[in-house]
């Protein structure tokens, strides 16, 4: 399994980030402005609004299951992340963030029975079906309450 | 017990079907890029070669061809045999105030609007590139954005285009910035701040609640706006309204630093003068932005501090400001090295090395004709394209030799303009020349 290093060394923080018993609150912003990090609206304080349907794709599962993206919709919260494995800058963090929501939503069993969380890569050339199962399994090493929660 | 299947479904891979490099751009936003113009939105496709056409959007003149605003398709092809050479016309019936528009972040469509009707006519470039077609129009502008009026900028977002208002139904300029789906419909209407009503913005004190550009630096997840005046003032004569000291109260001198997923104001600067077009620089460490302000023919610069603070000052001036040369357009190089201001009254461009944003030094200046307004660069800076109207009720008298109305194309080396065609759009019967787009057959294949 060839995962990015970044990815790896973020998801390797991810124990005490999601175990800590606190809300994810961002810390204090000071320095030098760096790339991608900046503060954030509170939440519940803004709207997104819909855009527009989702295009019905067709996709593989991780099982390399052919299905329809339209199919996995009804009935639940969905966030969903595009990605590729190979992707080394905007992917990890997208991947960190999905961690994170694993961990929030695992204190909230209201919420972790309507959430999924998705991956979607865009570079099925190298993303194989096997590849994106462990890419997935690696991700959940920290093994969060979510998983032992469900049966 | 939950009774719930995993939750966390890492199982899906897309097999096909779905735009793979327009997600790719959507996620990544600024993508590397080899040539286009460079005053475009992050969001956008790139062109990776010489630009091959430039669309036009023309203000029709009563009694001049056939009166209509038109998309206008110029052959900037090297070595073409109709290089320079309008090849294609489309009018869109009747005058709109053609103004300004702007190209969808997968580049197939262009939006150009008209700032008296709020019609917004969308063509497809995409097809042909060398004939583009009317394929919609959208005329519940005003109704479907809550009362907002004068659609200005069209600004590429992923699957969005983000148009910025300056007036409203009631001719003032008090505006808005409205979303609409690439498909055309509306999606949300967000109302610049005021001292009235901040929604939260600091610096409220300054906030006019007038619109004009707005432009997105999606890594720091701001949007800048800026500030213009209404239908009330931009729809009168120019002489008029400077001759009017209440009218000339109604113009805009602030800037907003917006959170840009939120859509919320969070810092409005005061920045007077009508600071008009906006652009942010490029570099990754770049987190700064441009505008000029036209009333009193100033350079400001919005940057983000150390402290990651945003602050805006003035960094120059353009010309003699008591001569009111008019700065209107400006275009930023790619590499963040050079940016040309026209201004309008003086008909002049000038160029200035930006490499330290805090102190430009003028490098170049020529008069581009008796008046300028809009100017486009190729991403390698070698090509600059000018032309010349600002609105139709402020552009000088086309019955003088100042008011003639063209398009302008050059090579730049650093040093000078060297012209390399022209084309005269009273005497092929167009109009008034404003918004550019470039176009390009490799974008499609």
């Amino acid at each position: 399994m060839k995962l990015p290093l970044v990815c790896a060394a973020l998801l390797a923080a991810l124990p005490a980030v999601a175990h800590d018993g606190k809300n994810h609150e961002m810390p204090p912003i000071e320095g030098p402005a760096d790339a991608y990090f900046f503060r954030l609206a509170e939440p519940g304080s803004y709207r997104l609004p819909p855009i527009k349907p989702a295009a019905d794709a067709r996709l593989l599962d991780a099982g390399g299951a052919p299905l329809r993206l339209s199919a996995l919709l009804p009935g639940r919260i969905t966030v969903l992340a595009f990605l590729y494995t190979r992707c080394a800058d905007a992917c990890p963090i997208a991947a960190l963030r999905l961690a994170d929501l694993q961990a929030l939503a695992s204190r909230l069993p209201e919420v972790a029975e309507r959430l999924q969380l998705i991956s979607l890569s865009f570079d099925p050339e190298h993303d194989t079906p096997a590849r994106m199962a462990e890419y997935g399994r690696q991700l959940r090493q920290p093994a969060g309450p979510v998983r032992s929660g469900c049966s | 017990m939950l009774h719930c299947p995993d939750p966390v479904a890492w199982r899906l891979r897309l097999a096909a079907g779905l735009p793979a490099a327009a997600l790719a751009s959507a996620l990544i936003g600024a993508a590397p890029a080899a040539a286009d113009e460079t005053c475009q939105s992050p969001y956008m496709a790139k062109i990776t070669g010489e630009e091959e056409y430039v669309y036009i959007w023309t203000l029709g003149v009563e009694g001049l061809g056939d009166g209509s605003d038109k998309l206008v398709t110029v052959d900037a092809r090297s070595g073409s045999p109709t290089f320079g050479r309008v090849i294609d016309v489309d009018s869109v019936g009747g005058r709109h105030e053609a103004h300004h528009g702007g190209l969808t972040d997968d580049r197939r469509h262009y939006w150009v609007q008209g700032l008296d009707s709020s019609m917004i006519f969308v063509f497809d470039i995409a097809s042909d590139p060398a004939n583009p077609k009317l394929v919609k129009t959208i005329d519940d502008f005003v109704e479907a954005s809550g009362g907002v009026a004068g659609p200005h900028g069209a600004y590429a977002l992923p699957g969005r285009m983000l148009i910025s208002g300056l007036s409203n139904k009631d001719g003032t300029g008090r505006t808005a910035l409205v979303e609409y789906s690439n498909e055309g419909d509306h999606i949300a209407t967000h109302w610049m701040p005021t001292a009235e009503e901040p929604r939260g913005a600091a610096g409220a004190e300054h906030a006019d609640g007038y619109g004009y550009d707005a432009r997105v630096l999606p890594r720091r997840n701001v949007m800048l706006t800026s500030s213009f005046t209404g239908w009330n003032n931009y729809m009168r004569p120019l002489g008029e309204v400077v001759n009017d000291p209440e009218a000339m109260k109604a113009f805009g001198g602030s800037m907003v630093l917006w959170d840009f997923h939120a859509r919320q104001p969070r810092q409005v600067f005061s920045v007077p003068g009508v600071p008009l077009e906006v652009r942010w620089a490029w570099g990754e460490d770049h987190n700064y932005a441009f505008t000029t302000t036209a009333l009193t023919s100033e350079i400001w610069l919005v940057h983000e501090d150390g402290n990651q603070e945003w602050r805006a000052e003035k960094v120059g001036t353009v010309g003699d400001p008591a001569q009111l040369p008019l700065p209107v357009d400006i275009s930023l190089s790619a590499d963040d090295s050079t940016l040309i201001v026209d201004s309008f009254m003086d008909g002049m461009t000038r160029i200035y090395d930006v490499t330290d944003p805090f102190q430009p030094k003028l490098i170049h200046e020529e008069k581009i004709g008796g008046q300028v307004n809009m100017v486009s660069q190729s991403w390698d800076g070698k090509r600059l394209y000018y032309t010349s109207s600002l609105l139709a009720n402020w552009d000088k008298d086309i019955t003088t030799p100042d008011g003639e109305q063209f398009l302008r194309a050059y090579a730049w080396d650093g040093k000078a303009l060297t012209p390399r065609f022209e084309i005269d759009f009273l005497a092929e019967g167009l109009g008034r020349p404003h918004l550019m787009r470039f176009g390009s057959t490799a974008l499609y294949r």
